[in-house]
Parts: C-alpha cells; structure tokens; sequence
C-alpha cells in the first residue's frame, strides 16, 4: 500500500457509540477485567445456543463496545467447535476491532492476499465459501477496502464458523460456511448510538414497542471517502453504505415476530488517463455490489422441547464487474437477481438425549446476466496484440430453483453423541434438473471428562455461478460441484484455562467448474469453445490444531496451525498444487489485559503460494510472439512458491471516563517491523527478470470510542 | 492462458484500492538496449493451400545474428485450467516437430508445404486441441482456415531469441493481406517506407530525420481518410460456433533505441505517440511494426538525428 493509504488509516479515529445501561466500563467487561464468564452463558458453558431472547439483558451480554458477536462451530451438526467471546472478537490486533474479521485467524482458514474479507478455507476456493444471514445465503459480508461487515455488529447475535462439515441446515457450498445469526435488539429503552470516523460515519436508533412487547431498530453506517480519497489520488474512487431496519414483536408468550430489512451498496473504481499527443482519453475499471433483503421471521415455542421457525427472504442484488478505455470495446459482467426463499424448522427436543430437526429450504432466485467479454476461443484463432477487440456480448435470464428438505436426529447413548442427517436438494438451473442427497454425520465421544473424541463426515453441493451457465458465454449444462468432506479429531481441556481442539481432515472435490477454451463438438458437429467446464476434480487434506486459552484474570489467546495440502487434478491424472495452497498458516493472538491498559499482538506465519517462477535460469527471454507483440512464458514456468509469509500486529487500548462518557483510546498496528511480504510476482516484459507485488505495509491505526451513558 | 490473463485482471480490480501498492518498475518494452525481435511479416498472411509465404524478420540491436526457421504445427495446447488450477501450460515447436526451413532473415514456406499442412487434419486436430472429430475439424478448414505456426530461432550477439508467427492457410478465395508499410510523421516530417519488404522509412524530403534533444516529439501514423483504409474483414467461429465477419484493427507498436515513449502500443482511436528524445545529440533509431490484429504486419526502422548529429 502507498503512504497515502497507510495515512489514511493512521488518520482513522472513532468516536461515541452509547452503551446499554450496567455495562461493564469499556476495555473492563468482566471477562476482559479477569472475572469468570457467568453462570449459564451458553457461549461460556459451550451447550448449544438457544434462541435470543427478547430482553435487554441479552442485548447487553458480553459487549464491549460492540462486541456483540461470537464465534463459534457448534456441535452437535458440526464436528469442530470453537468459542469465543466478545473481547476476544474485538481486541484481537490488526483486525481494527471488526469482530466478524477475527475467523481469519482460524484454523482451517489461509492467508487472504491483502486481507480481502473472503476466505480460503479447507484448500477450497474463495467462491466455495459463504455467507449467510439467518440461514439466508448473502453475496457479501464484507465491504470493499478493508471495510467493515455490512451488518452493524451491535444487531448480530453470533458468528458460526464452518471451516467444512457443516450441519444440514446449511447448504449451497462445498467449502466453508461463516453464517451470521442476528439479534433482537432491547425492548425497555430508547437508544442512541452514533459512530464517526474519518472513514465513515454510522447511526443505531432502537425504539422500544409498547409493553415491552418488541422494538425497532434502524442502523445506518456511510463511508466518505470522497472527501479524502481527491487529497490523495484522483485515479481511485470507493464508497460504500449499508442499512439495516429491524422489528422485532411478541405476538403472545411464546410467539415472535422479526422482520429485518437490511442492505449493501459498495462501489471501487480505478481511473487513469490513456494515450498521448494529439490522442487522449482514459481508462477505468471499477466493481459494484448491491443488494437488498427483507427476512421475516417468526417463532414459536409452545414448550422447552419443541421450537418452530418459519422464515423468508425477498430481495434484489446486483454484482457489476466493468473495465472501459477510450476507443476500446466496454467489458464487463452485471449480474442482477431477484431472489426469495423460505425455510421453515421444526426442532423437537423430548429429552437430554434425543433431538430431532426437520426442515425445508425453498429459494428461487431469477437471474438476468448481460456481459462482454473479450471474445476469446474464434478460430482461426490468431491473436491480436492485448485483449481481443471485439466482444461476445451475453445476455441471459436464468432461473434457478432449489427446494432441500432436511432431517437431522441427533441422539446421546451413554459417552457417545451420534449425529445423523440428510439434506436432499433439488436443483433447477440451466439445463440441469437433479436431486443431490447429501448425508451427513458426526460421531463424538467422551473419551474423559475433560477430552472428546470426534468423527465427521458428509457430502457438499454448490451450483455453478449465474455467469457460468450463461447461453453463449457459458455452460447452461455445467453440474453442481461436489465434495465429501471428513474429519476425525478431539477436544480436551486442560489446566490454566486452556484447551485444544485438533482435527484431521479430507476433502475430495469433483464437478469442479473450470475455466475452459477447449473446443469441443457440438450435436451438429460444430466447433464450440464454452469459457467453463464441470471437469474439475481435487482433494485437500490437512492437520489443524488450536490450542486457547479462555478468558481468564485478564489473559486469553489462541495459537492455531494448520498444515494441509490442496491439490487439483489435470487430465491424464497429473496433480497440481490448487493455486492457494498453503503448506504451514500460523495465528498467534494474545491479548492481556492490567487495570485500564490491555495489550495484544497477533503474529501470523504463512507459506508462500505456488506461483510459477517464469525467469529462465539461463538468463533467455520468453518465446516472443510476433502476432501479439509480446512474450509468451510457457513451457519454461518453474513451480515454486512465495516466500514465507510473516507479520507481527500490536495492540493497545486504554480505557477512560470523561464524565458521562466511558471510551477507550487505542492503537493498532499492523506489520510493525514493516516485513516486505510478497503476495505475488510481476514480470518484465520479456519475462527476463521479476519483481515482488508487496503484502499491507507498516500500517498504524489510532481510534478513539466512546460510549455516552 | 489469455482467459486466465483476463480473469486475474478482472480479480484485480476488486483489489484495486488495496493494490495501491508500490509495484516494481521496470523499462519499457519500447526501448531497444539489446538485441531482440520485433516483428515476423508473412506474405501473404492468409495463404491458400500449395501457396507459398515468404517470411521476413525485422531484428533490433544486434550487430549479428544467424537466424534459422521451422514450420511446425501444434502451438497452444489448450490443456485448461483456469484459477483453480495455478498457471496453465502451453507447446511451442517441440525441438523434434516441424520442418526445417531455409536460414536468414527471409525465408519462404514452400507451397508444398502449406499444401501438406492443410490436408493434415489430424495435424490440425492436434493443434485445436485433440477433442475435436476429424470432421469437425474439416470444417473449420474449410470454413474458416486453419492457423500453422513457424518459429525462428535467433541468435544474436550471442543472445538466444525464439519468436513465432502463425500462419493462415485457407481455402478462401478473397484472402487477407498485409497492412501497407509504415507512414508517419515526426515532429512535422513525413517518414514513410521505401518498398513494402525492404524494412527502412525515411523522410520523404530527403535525408535524415532530425528532432532536438531533451524534447517532446509527436509521431503520428499517417494515412488518407480519417481512419486506416487498408483494415479488412475476415470470417471467423465465435466461442458459440457462429461463422461471423470481424474487422481487423490497426495496432502501432512503436520502439527507440534511446530516450522514451509515452506508450508501447497504441490504437485508434489514441495512436499517437508521444517521444520524449535523449537529452544529448546523437543518432538514434525508431521503428514502426503496424499490425492488423489478424496476423498482418508491415515495419520499418529510421533514423533520427538528434541536434546537429551527423548521421550515415
């Protein structure tokens, strides 16, 4: 990153989000001050979590100025689980306190190049992770630019993390899931919260029903960028908003109604002059993401042991993808859907022993896809210099269609906890009309009282992106990609507050969707070259360890490894290390906390990806290509990898009171000894020589909080 | 690899604001500081089968070379891949395919030859890629015609240099041909080639070209009309497998043994060039390599006096 950037942040400072009343005083929660969790928290006693309820007591746990979310991988659906609490989501350095950043730091979870917010989980791709929202897949969690996630994290309850094996209820990726479950906000006050940073700027207005029967909550958060980013650079432009309106309502003792009404607007835009002399113009290429999504929710619990939900999600969102230059041809991809869905769950509960789901998922979602892309594959296929000029201009609708009723029983017999679940999907898109059956189960058993043993397995789908199966462009024949995913593992508590959970695990992948080219016949024995192809086959396999310690006299941390390998198969069976495959992920984070000071650091060791090293050793150019006026490196790419990747982040934050305002000031650096990380190689033009694409800087952030009470 | 190309810099945009970083800087492809290639002219481009080409090189900084030439068949491989999968690989000539042909800077596919390389359909079956019916592949030969590649290896100052430049051979009748040689204008003065193969512009007033030093120079392609009258349309498949006509667009590659260009390449509308001269007097040399974007090419070299350099 530039200086301006690295300015930027250290620019960035916060201010003043009131807090409910009796909290602990910032940087002092109990947890944080050294207390033991309390009695009866399910995030604390690790018993699976039970609805939010509707008071403001809940609204009020565990936060540290604003650290409402936890993460967790719960079981019993889910083979690994990991808790932690609100200040181990919020003081956690180089996460600029964003409490939905910290899965990153996970096991099971690779470094991310320049720490974009989505994830290489299990040696699967970014696009075979999601995200979901009160079980409602969402197209982004996370703003652009490093930014935060588009959800106030004073409205959502809890973050589970699935590095892989996730429950039933769940489905649509063949990777990792990082759901967010959202909360109800208190019904006995009015509230306030105002948040203002030079970035952005964001409100949370909660009005309390009548009765304390319910309430309403607005939150509102806008970046202004704009009126920094001309200071700096007039070639980059970013914004983004997001909104969120939630109503939350008794309808009688057991009987609730949640309506959440939320969106995301993000827009990044590069723009740089082109030619020169009597000819000028210029160049810009920019992506934009859009949505919005009314959820309705209502829940009924007529008694301790039987629970019902029924849920829907209706909404617009747009994905748009464009580069354009004066006297070229516009490219680029816009994506626009109208989706709803519902899904309702019955969870009967007679006994400790015995839990059996029941579920549906219903989702439509109606694409309309229109986009130019270079027209790569004619023939006779002789290439002009740069990318082609002209384009295939593609535009489909699309619907598709999926309907996944799902079982889950879960019994208790003596040590063991046997989990057993199906999740049959019927998927309609393109010109595929199937039904995938996806069994699942997680075996555990307590070995001691202090150590279980856990075993999992189960089969993933995920259908192919809108664009791949457009008519022209794509193939509307692609199949759902596949994956079986199993591990076997164990959790064990030790003394000093410690524990370790370790997991082996392996992932064999099929139907893998592929970038393509190669022409194939069609029936009428034309020559066709769809961009994508359904052929992909791969495995991951690996080794993760966390070893934590809980909150516990002010001290908490967690180291976690994860060792694996991600292949990907060619023809003729040749294996190729997958693109982001990392050997060794190293987290460290530590955070203690004395009287009003608390100190963190986070280090973070990760293998270098492969990359082919294209320098010929003997010092020769690449093969020139005389009808594309460039070189071309082939045949001589030598496998390797980046160099290690190493960074140390600090934190410090100190809490204070001025007068009705309690807050904490910190500092939060990134990359404090500066290492010059590589995230990737460029190259001379005659692919003579390279040179190393930098990783985030020295990157120092001052903040201030505040809460008015 | 293209397709992997497009999709890395369509990723890269969404990391744009992060990638504000400090990207190493290397010298520009237009600077001429050791010997390379700079463009392979067929004539003609688009041949017809038992027609023969005459290929010609145009070499730059290097004072002697020994250049020898081979007609081979498969080039891109089309093995996938995409970014799931790291890089993908590609086949040049393998060093036991192809045939030899006559040595030097110009050199001539013999119409034999292309009369063979055309009715090789499992040739050209190897070159699309192996998944094709051999009638499929027919069709496209005869539809479309079918791209052979020839390599010329150089060896120049003792610096090895490999290039390669397909060749169309088709059974259509109106064929392809190249762009006209290279017309532009230097700070005012008309450069133009002499004859179409004979690699060398100068001005049409007589003489050398001249420019003053430390100084910003226009160069300008030149042509009559208002845009390149010699762009052609050739027929081609699409990604779909429809037979469509598609125009040829005029790329100006432009090179200087010293001082700097503003750009590499550029295109219509943006073609001109901006040169920013060496801060000293002296001979120095600038070359033109137009291209039609479909395997046409037509280059020159000149020279340019620099204040009062007296130059050969």
């Amino acid at each position: 990153m530039t200086m301006p950037s690295a300015a930027l942040w250290a620019l960035a400072w916060t201010a003043a989000p009131s807090e409910a009343q009796g909290d602990p005083p910032p940087g002092l929660s109990q947890e944080a001050a050294g207390a033991e969790a309390p009695e009866g928290d399910p995030a604390a006693s690790g018993e699976p979590e039970s609805e939010p309820a509707l008071k403001a007591e809940a609204w009020g746990e565990s936060q540290v100025l604003g650290a409402t979310a936890r993460v967790t991988r719960p079981q019993p659906g889910a083979v690994s689980r990991v808790e932690l609490r609100g200040p181990e989501l919020t003081l956690i350095p180089g996460t600029f306190g964003e409490p939905l950043r910290v899965p990153a730091t996970l096991p099971g979870v690779a470094h991310s190049p320049f720490g974009l917010g989505f994830f290489l989980v299990r040696g699967s791709s970014f696009q075979n992770t999601g995200f979901v929202v009160d079980g409602f897949q969402v197209p982004l969690l996370y703003h652009l630019g490093a930014g935060p996630a588009i959800l106030s994290a004073r409205l959502v309850d809890q973050l589970d993390f699935y590095p892989g094996g996730y429950p039933v209820a769940l489905g649509r990726f063949t990777g990792g899931v990082i759901a967010l479950q959202t909360k109800p906000p208190p019904v006995d006050r009015w509230q306030l919260e105002v948040e203002i940073d030079v970035l952005r700027a964001s409100g949370l207005l909660v009005v309390p029903l009548p009765d304390e029967r319910g309430s309403i909550a607005l939150a509102f958060r806008r970046s202004y960028f704009e009126l920094f980013l001309p200071v700096i650079t007039d070639d980059v432009s970013l914004a983004y908003a997001d909104y969120q309106l939630r109503l939350d309502y008794r309808l009688a003792d057991r009987l609730r109604l949640s309506v959440l009404f939320f969106g995301s607007r993000d827009s990044l835009e590069t723009l740089q002059a082109t030619g020169t002399g009597g000819t000028v113009g210029e160049a810009s290429a920019g992506v934009e993401y859009a949505f919005d999504q009314l959820m309705l929710s209502i829940g009924w619990e007529p008694s301790a042991a039987f629970r019902l939900r029924w849920s829907l999600v209706v909404g617009p969102s747009s994905i748009e993808l464009g580069r354009e230059s004066t006297g070229e041809a516009s490219l680029g991809t816009d994506t626009s859907a109208m989706r709803f869905g519902q899904r309702a769950e019955l969870v009967f509960t007679p006994a400790a022993a015995w839990q059996s789901t029941l579920g549906v998922e219903y989702s439509v979602f109606s694409y309309d896809v229109s986009a130019s892309v270079p027209s790569f594959g004619e023939l006779p296929g002789v290439p002009a210099p740069g990318l082609p000029s002209d384009v295939l201009a593609v535009h489909d609708r699309l619907l598709e269609r999926t309907l996944a009723p799902y079982v889950e029983q879960v019994v208790r017999p003596g040590r063991f906890e046997l989990t057993a679940g199906l999740r049959a999907e019927y998927l309609r898109y393109g010109d595929v009309s199937q039904w995938v059956l996806d069994p699942r189960g997680v075996v555990r058993f307590a070995l001691t009282e202090y150590a279980k043993l856990k075993l999992g397995s189960g089969l993933f789908a995920q259908p192919p992106l809108p664009f791949q199966l457009t008519r022209g462009a794509g193939n509307p024949d692609l199949q759902p990609s596949r994956a079986l995913q199993s591990s076997v593992g164990a959790e064990i508590e030790l003394p000093f507050a410690l524990e370790i959970d370790t997991s082996l695990f392996y992932s064999r992948m099929w139907q893998l969707v592929r970038n393509s080219g190669r022409p194939i016949a069609d029936p009428e024995g034309r020559a066709i070259q769809p961009l994508f192809a359904d052929d992909g086959e791969g495995q991951a396999y690996g080794w993760e360890l966390l070893l934590r310690r809980r909150i516990e006299r002010g001290l908490f941390g967690w180291l976690a490894y994860t060792l694996s390998r991600s292949e990907r198969f060619l023809e003729g069976g040749r294996k190729v290390v997958f693109a982001f495959d990392q050997t060794h992920v190293l987290n460290f984070a530590i955070s203690y906390t004395w009287q009003k000071l608390t100190f963190g650091a986070r280090m973070t060791l990760a293998s270098g990806r492969p990359v082919s090293d294209l320098v010929d050793p003997q010092g020769d150019d690449a093969v020139y290509d005389a009808d594309q006026d460039d070189f071309d490196p082939d045949s001589r790419g030598r496998r390797t990898r980046l160099p290690l990747y190493h960074q140390l982040d600090l934190r410090i934050d100190h809490a204070w009171t001025l007068g009705p305002i309690e807050g904490s000031v910190y500092l939060d650096i990134i990359n404090v000894y500066n290492a010059a990380n590589s995230e990737s190689y460029r190259y001379h033009y005659d692919f003579g020589s390279r040179g190393r694409v930098p990783g985030l800087p020295f990157l120092p952030t001052l903040g201030v909080r505040g809460v008015l009470r | 690899m293209r397709l992997a190309l497009f999709i890395s810099r369509a990723w890269c945009v969404s990391c744009a604001f992060c990638a504000c970083v400090d990207l190493p800087e290397f010298p520009r492809p237009s600077l001429i500081d050791r010997p390379r290639v700079l463009a392979i002219v067929a004539e003609p481009p688009e041949a017809a089968p038992g027609q023969p080409v005459e290929l010609s090189l145009l070499l730059a900084g290097a004072s002697s070379a020994e250049i020898t030439w081979r007609a081979c068949g498969a080039f891109d491989s089309f093995t996938g891949g995409g970014s799931q999968y790291g890089d993908e690989t590609e086949e040049h000539c393998g060093s036991e395919r192809g045939d030899v042909l006559e040595p030097g800077e110009r050199t001539q596919l013999p119409g034999a030859l292309t009369s063979r390389l055309f009715d090789d359909l499992e040739l050209a079956a190897a070159i699309l890629g192996s998944a094709l019916p051999l009638a499929t592949v027919a069709l496209i030969r005869d539809e479309v015609g079918l791209p052979f590649v020839v390599e010329a290896t150089v060896i120049a100052d003792g610096k090895l240099i490999r290039a390669v430049k397909r060749v169309v051979i088709s059974p259509r009748e109106r064929r392809n041909t190249n762009p006209p040689p290279p017309r532009f204008s230097l700070a005012g003065q008309e450069i133009a080639a002499e004859r179409a193969d004979s690699f060398r512009c100068d001005p049409l007033e007589g003489g050398v070209a001249r420019g003053a030093s430390a100084s910003d120079i226009e160069l300008r392609p030149l042509f009559e009309g208002d845009s390149e009258p010699w762009i052609e349309a050739y027929p081609v498949l699409d990604a779909r497998g429809a037979l469509v006509r598609r125009s040829e667009r005029a790329f100006y590659s432009w090179f200087s043994s010293a001082g700097e260009l503003a750009e590499s390449i550029t295109t219509a509308p943006l073609s001109s060039q901006r040169w920013t001269t060496p801060p000293a007097a002296g001979c120095h040399a600038l070359w033109l390599v137009i291209r039609d974007g479909h395997g046409g090419a037509s280059a020159c070299r000149t020279e340019v006096a620099i204040d009062d350099a007296e130059c050969p």
